[in-house]
C-alpha cells in the first residue's frame, strides 16, 4: 500500500511541475480500445503526440483494449467520468453508450473542418458511416476512423487467376468449390463453433435475395410469419446446398475457434469468409510464401449483397470536462497523415476515400468506397439474434435440419419469442 | 502412517480406484507439464507440434512476455492484494465463524444464512452499486477500494468454510479451557484458533487462488493501477488481435501461474507440518 | 494439550446444558466485536447492493441514465423465455450430475490417498487444475480434443475406429461438464483431505486393529468426523454450480461473441443480458436472474443445511 501511495505522490509532483513549467492546464484523457503493443495503438498514440505538441494540449491516453465502452458505462452514474473521449464500434457506441442517454451529440465535429485540410469531417466520414453513428433516437454518438468488413480469403499464390479475376456470381463460386473437391480437396473453412459466423452464409444469401430492408424487417416481426416467405426459403435452401455439398472440412464444428481459420491459413482449405482484419490473426499460422487476397460475396440471383460494415471511432460524454479540445483531436485524428498509417501501419481500412487499402483488401475498399454498404444494419436485434436466429442457423448449417424445417422453426420460435416480450 | 498398515488395509475397491488416482495426479501433472512446455517452443511448434518437444528452448519468450506486457508493477500490486485480502479476510472471517458456530443464541442461524446468501450473489449484479460507493468514497482506481471489495466478497465463502472447520471441534476443549480459568477471548485465540490453522492455510490459499487471478472487478474499479490479472488479460488480447504468438502468451501465463504453485507447495508443506503439530505425531 | 485432545471423545453431548453463568455472560459479550466488523464490511459492499440489484430487476434499465419502471415484466419475460429454460436446465444438470461425480471422485480420493504411498505428491497435483488459468485449459482443451488432436490419434492408435467429435455441439455440454468435473474434484479432494487430516490417528489405528477395511474406516470414521466439512462443500458446490459462468465463456466463446445457446447456463443468462456483444444493455432482466440466484442460494442452502445438520442440531 505504502508502494502504491509513493507513486501516486511521485506522479502528483511530476503533474505538478510540467503544468508549472508548461503554462497550460487542458487536457483530455482518452480511453482506446487498442491493448499497448498492437499496430492501431502505435498510430494513435503517435497522433496523440503530435496533438499535444502542436495544440498544447496534453492528451493523456489509456490503453483499455476491447473492453474499454464496456468499463467506461458504469462512470456514467457519477460524477467522475474518467474520460474525455471514449474509443469504440458503432454498435458500442449508438446502442450502449447512447443508450445512457450520456453521450454528447457530436453534429458539430461532422460540421468542423478536418484538421490543417479543406474538407469538413462530414465530407471525410461519409454519409453512410455518419448514418452508422447515429442512435436509434437520433444522436450522433460516434466519430468513426476506421472500418471493416467481410470477404473471402484465399491464398494469391494458389490462385493467381482469382486476384484479378474474382468469381462474379455464387453459381461461379459453386463451381470452382466443387473443382476444388474434384481434387479432393475440403475448400471451405469455417470455424463452426461461432454461430456467428455460421449465420453469415444465410444473411448474405437472404440479404441478395430480398433486399437489406426486407431481411432486417425479419426480425422485428412480431407474428413471426415472414420467415415463411418463399424467399427465406431460397436463401435457406442454398445453405442446406453448402451444408450437404461437402465443401467443410469433416469436424469443422468440432473444433476450438480459431483452429479453423488456422488450419485454412495453413493451407487445409481454399476459401474463408472472414473480417478484413483476418490477416493479422492468422499470419503466424500462415503456410509459407501465402499471399492475402480477397474478393466480396459474389452475386446471389443476380444480385450481390452489399457489405456489411463495422466502423471504429470515438465517442464524447455529456459530462466530459473538456469536451471542446476532445472534439478538436477527432477532427485532428482524422487527417490525412495519420489514416495512411491506419492503412499502411494497422493494417485496417480508414473511413477516407482518398487513403487506399493495403492491396490484399483494396477490392473491398473500392466497394465500400463506392456505398455498397448494409444500409439497415442499424437496427438492433442482437437479442432475438443470439437467442433464436443462431440456434437454428447452426443446426441448418450442421445439415441437421432443412431448410423447411429451419423457416417453420423460425417462424414459431419468433412468434414464441415476442410473445415472451408481452 | 507406515508401509505395514497399508498393506494389511488394500481390499478389492482399493486396488480397483487405484489407477484413477494415479491417472488423474499424471494428468494433471501433463497439464502443468504441457503448458510449461509450450512456453519454452516456438508458435509453429505449439500450433504444429503441439505434442512434441521443443527443437530448442526458447528461454526468450519469457523475455518478451515480462518487457511487452510488463508484469513488473502487476505482480508488486497483486501481492499487496493477496495478502492483504487473504490476511484481512481471516481476520474478519474467523471471529465471526466462530460465534457463528460455537455459540448458541438466538440469530446465529438467520446470520450464518445471510453470509451464505452472499455466496449466491454474481459480482456482475452488484458491480455498479459498488463502483458508486466507491465513487462516492474517492476509491475508483485506489488498491484500498480493490482491497475491500476483495476482502468483503470473501467473506461469504470464508465465514461459510471456517463455520464448519469450528463446528468440528469438540466442545470439551472450550470447557477445559475455562475450567483451566481462560477467558473466552484467550480460549479463542490460545486453544481454538491454532486447531483449525489447517483449515486457514486451506482458506488462505484458495482466496489467494482468487484473488491473484480475479479480473472483472479489478477491470471495472482499476484505471491506471494494474493487478497481474489485468496485465495477463491484456496482453491476450493483443497477442489475441495481432496473430497469437502461443509461445509467448503460454510464457506469460506461466509467469501468473507459477508464483501460485508455488505459494501452494509452500504452503501445503506447511498445512501438513500444522496438522502435525497440532496433533503431537 | 495435544495428549489431552487425544484421550477425548470428538463425538459431543447431546444434550445442552442451559443457564448463564458468568463464563457463558463473558462468552455473550464476545459476539458483537467478533461478529461486527465482518458484518458491517459484508452488508455495506454485498447486501446493500444487492438489495439496489432486487430494485433493478423491477426496472429496465442500460446501466447507466434513465431507468423505467417495468414491474414484473423482467421476471415475466423470463420465465416465459424458452432459453432461460434450457439455461436453468443445463444449470441444474451442472448441479446434479457434476456434482455427484466430483463427490464420487472426490470421496474415492481421500479414501485412497489416507493409506497410499505417494500421497502428498498426489494430492499437491490433483489441485493443479484450480491453479491454471481458465483460458489456458480452454486451449489445451482445444488442442487436446481437436479432431486432429490427441485424444483422437491415441483413441485411434488403441483401436476405436470412430472417436467421438467431442466438441461438436451434441458433445459440447458434456464435454463441458466433464471438464468441469475434473477441474473441481481437485479443489474438493483436498479440502476434504485437510478436514479428514484433523481426526486423530489413534481412531484409524484402532479400527484397524479391529480389521476395518479402508472402506468402512472412511464411512465409519471419516465421513461421520467431517461431515460438517462435507455439508458445507455441499452448500458451495450447489451455489459454484448455479454461478457457473466463467468456464463455460472461455470454453466455448470466443472474442467478443457469447457460446452457442445450447450451453448457457443461468449466469451466462445473465451476463448475456447486462454485456450483450452487440445490442442495448438489459441490467433489468440481468437482476432479475441475479435475485433469483439469490433466492435459489437461499433455498439450497436451508435444505442442504437440513438434510445434512442432523449432527449439527445434536450439538450444544
Amino acid at each position: 500500500m505504502k508502494v502504491g501511495a509513493a507513486i501516486v505522490a511521485v506522479c502528483l509532483l511530476t503533474a505538478c511541475g510540467g503544468q508549472a513549467s508548461g503554462g497550460g492546464d487542458r487536457e483530455i484523457t482518452v480511453w482506446s480500445m487498442w491493448s499497448e503493443g498492437e499496430p492501431n495503438q502505435k498510430v494513435l498514440a503517435e497522433a496523440a503526440a503530435d496533438f499535444e505538441k502542436e495544440t498544447g494540449v496534453k492528451v493523456r491516453t489509456q490503453w483499455k483494449g476491447r473492453t474499454a465502452v464496456k468499463t467506461f458505462l458504469p462512470s456514467l452514474n457519477t460524477d467522475h467520468v474518467p474520460a474525455d473521449l471514449v474509443e469504440g464500434n458503432n454498435r458500442e457506441l449508438t446502442r450502449q453508450f447512447a443508450a445512457t442517454k450520456a453521450a454528447l451529440d457530436l453534429s458539430d465535429v461532422y460540421q468542423a473542418k478536418v484538421h490543417g485540410e479543406q474538407a469538413t469531417v462530414a465530407e471525410t466520414v461519409g454519409e453512410a458511416y455518419r448514418r452508422m453513428a447515429t442512435s436509434a433516437d437520433g444522436v450522433v454518438t460516434q466519430v468513426p476512423y476506421q472500418v471493416s468488413t467481410y470477404g473471402w480469403f484465399f491464398n494469391g499464390k494458389a490462385f493467381p487467376e482469382l486476384v484479378t479475376a474474382p468469381p462474379k456470381t455464387w453459381e461461379e463460386f459453386t463451381a470452382l468449390l466443387e473443382a476444388q473437391k474434384a481434387k479432393g480437396r475440403k475448400p471451405l473453412g469455417q470455424d463452426g463453433s461461432i454461430p456467428n459466423y455460421n449465420a453469415r452464409y444465410l444473411e448474405h444469401f437472404a440479404r441478395a435475395i430480398m433486399g437489406d430492408e426486407g431481411w432486417h424487417a425479419l426480425a422485428p416481426d412480431r407474428t413471426g410469419r415472414g420467415w415463411l416467405k418463399p424467399e427465406v426459403l431460397q436463401a435457406a435452401t442454398m445453405v442446406e446446398k453448402l451444408a450437404k455439398g461437402g465443401y467443410f472440412p469433416d469436424g469443422f464444428n468440432a473444433t476450438k475457434f480459431p483452429a479453423m481459420q488456422q488450419k485454412w491459413a495453413g493451407g487445409e482449405s481454399d476459401f474463408l469468409y472472414q473480417g478484413t482484419y483476418l490477416p493479422k490473426e492468422v499470419a503466424p499460422y500462415a503456410a509459407p510464401g501465402f499471399e492475402f487476397r480477397a474478393f466480396r460475396f459474389p452475386a446471389v440471383a443476380g444480385k450481390t449483397p452489399t457489405l456489411n460494415v463495422t466502423t471504429t471511432g470515438f465517442g464524447i460524454p455529456k459530462k466530459a470536462r473538456n469536451a471542446a479540445d476532445a472534439k478538436r483531436f477527432v477532427a485532428f485524428f482524422l487527417q490525412r497523415k495519420y489514416q495512411e498509417k491506419v492503412s499502411t501501419v494497422a493494417l485496417e481500412m480508414s473511413v477516407r476515400k482518398d487513403v487506399p487499402a493495403a492491396p490484399q483488401i483494396a477490392d473491398l475498399k473500392k466497394a465500400l468506397d463506392s456505398g455498397e454498404i448494409n444500409k439497415a444494419d442499424v437496427v438492433d436485434s442482437g437479442d432475438f439474434t443470439s437467442k433464436v436466429l443462431l440456434p437454428l442457423s447452426d443446426q441448418l448449417l450442421f445439415g441437421k435440419i432443412s431448410a423447411a424445417e429451419f423457416t417453420t422453426r423460425m417462424a414459431e420460435q419468433a412468434a414464441a419469442y415476442w410473445k415472451s416480450k408481452g | 502412517m507406515t508401509t505395514r498398515t497399508v498393506r494389511r488395509s488394500r481390499g478389492p475397491l482399493f486396488l480397483l480406484a487405484m489407477p484413477l488416482a494415479w491417472s488423474l495426479a499424471v494428468f494433471d501433472l501433463f497439464v502443468v507439464g504441457w503448458m510449461a512446455l509450450s512456453s519454452l517452443k516456438t508458435t509453429r511448434e505449439v500450433v504444429h507440434d503441439p505434442w512434441g518437444l521443443p527443437a530448442q528452448l526458447q528461454w526468450g519468450n519469457y523475455a518478451e512476455a515480462w518487457t511487452s506486457a510488463a508484469f513488473g508493477e502487476g505482480v508488486l500490486n497483486s501481492l499487496l492484494l493477496v495478502t492483504g485480502s487473504g490476511l484481512g479476510t481471516i481476520l474478519l472471517a474467523a471471529p465471526a465463524a466462530y460465534v457463528l458456530s460455537r455459540f448458541r443464541w438466538r440469530l446465529s442461524g438467520p446470520v450464518t444464512v445471510l453470509f451464505a446468501m452472499g455466496l449466491g450473489i454474481p459480482g456482475p449484479a452488484i458491480m455498479i452499486p459498488i463502483y458508486l460507493g466507491l465513487d462516492r468514497m474517492g476509491l475508483i482506481d485506489s488498491l484500498t477500494g480493490l482491497l475491500i471489495v476483495y476482502i468483503a466478497t470473501n467473506l461469504p465463502f470464508s465465514v461459510f468454510f471456517l463455520t464448519a472447520f469450528f463446528a468440528s471441534l469438540p466442545r470439551e476443549l472450550e470447557e477445559a479451557a475455562a475450567l483451566d480459568g481462560s477467558g473466552p477471548y484467550h480460549t479463542y485465540w490460545r486453544v481454538m484458533l491454532p486447531l483449525t490453522r489447517s483449515g486457514l492455510i486451506a482458506l488462505f490459499i484458495l482466496q489467494a487462488i482468487g484473488d491473484w487471478g480475479e479480473t472483472f472487478f479489478a477491470l471495472s474499479f482499476l484505471r491506471e493501477q494494474k493487478t497481474i490479472s489485468l496485465t495477463l488479460l491484456n496482453f491476450v488480447q493483443t497477442m489475441q488481435y495481432t496473430g497469437a504468438r502461443w509461445s509467448v502468451l503460454f510464457a506469460g501465463i506461466c509467469i501468473v501461474v507459477i508464483p501460485l504453485l508455488l505459494l501452494y507447495l509452500w504452503m501445503s508443506s506447511r498445512l501438513i507440518e500444522g496438522i502435525a503439530a497440532g496433533y503431537g505425531k | 494439550m495435544a495428549v489431552r485432545l487425544l484421550e477425548r471423545t470428538p463425538a459431543r453431548p447431546a444434550v445442552r446444558r442451559e443457564g448463564v453463568g458468568p463464563f457463558e455472560a463473558a462468552r455473550r459479550r464476545m459476539i458483537g466485536p467478533f461478529l461486527l466488523p465482518a458484518l458491517v464490511c459484508y452488508t455495506l459492499v454485498m447486501i446493500v447492493p444487492s438489495v439496489f440489484t432486487v430494485w433493478i430487476s423491477f426496472n429496465d434499465w442500460a446501466g447507466a441514465g434513465p431507468m423505467e419502471w417495468a414491474g414484473l415484466g423482467n421476471y415475466t419475460e423470463m420465465v416465459a423465455d424458452p432459453v432461460f429454460g434450457r439455461s436453468f436446465a443445463n444449470t441444474m444438470k451442472i448441479l446434479f450430475g457434476v456434482g455427484a461425480a466430483v463427490f464420487v471422485i472426490a470421496f474415492v480420493l481421500t479414501m485412497l490417498l489416507q493409506d497410499m504411498a505417494g500421497r502428498k505428491f498426489v494430492r499437491a497435483v490433483v489441485f493443479f487444475p484450480s491453479l491454471v488459468p481458465g483460458l489456458v485449459i480452454a486451449i489445451l482443451w482445444g488442442f487436446l480434443l481437436d479432431p486432429d488432436g490427441l485424444a483422437t490419434s491415441v483413441l485411434k492408435s488403441l483401436g476405436v475406429p470412430d472417436p467421438p467429435l467431442w466438441l461438436a455441439p451434441e458433445n459440447m455440454f458434456t464435454t463441458v461438464m466433464a471438464g468441469m468435473t475434473w477441474l473441481a474434484a481437485g479443489t474438493y479432494t483436498v479440502i476434504f483431505m485437510a478436514a479428514a487430516d484433523r481426526i486423530p490417528r489413534t481412531f484409524y489405528e484402532a479400527a484397524e486393529l479391529d480389521g476395518a477395511s479402508a472402506a468402512r474406516r472412511f464411512w465409519h470414521i471419516t465421513v461421520p468426523l467431517t461431515w460438517d466439512v462435507i455439508g458445507v462443500c455441499a452448500v458451495l458446490w450447489a451455489i459454484g454450480a448455479l454461478k457457473t459462468f466463467e468456464f463455460v465463456l472461455v470454453f466455448a466463446g470466443a472474442a467478443g461473441s457469447l457460446p452457442p445457446t445450447d450451453l448457457w447456463t443461468f449466469s451466462v443468462y445473465a451476463y448475456a443480458g447486462a454485456f450483450p456483444s452487440d445490442g442495448v444493455p438489459r441490467y433489468g432482466i440481468a437482476s432479475a436472474a441475479a435475485v433469483l440466484t439469490m433466492v435459489l442460494t437461499v433455498v439450497l442452502t436451508l435444505l442442504v443445511r437440513r438434510v445434512m445438520g442432523r449432527r449439527e442440531r445434536t450439538d450444544y
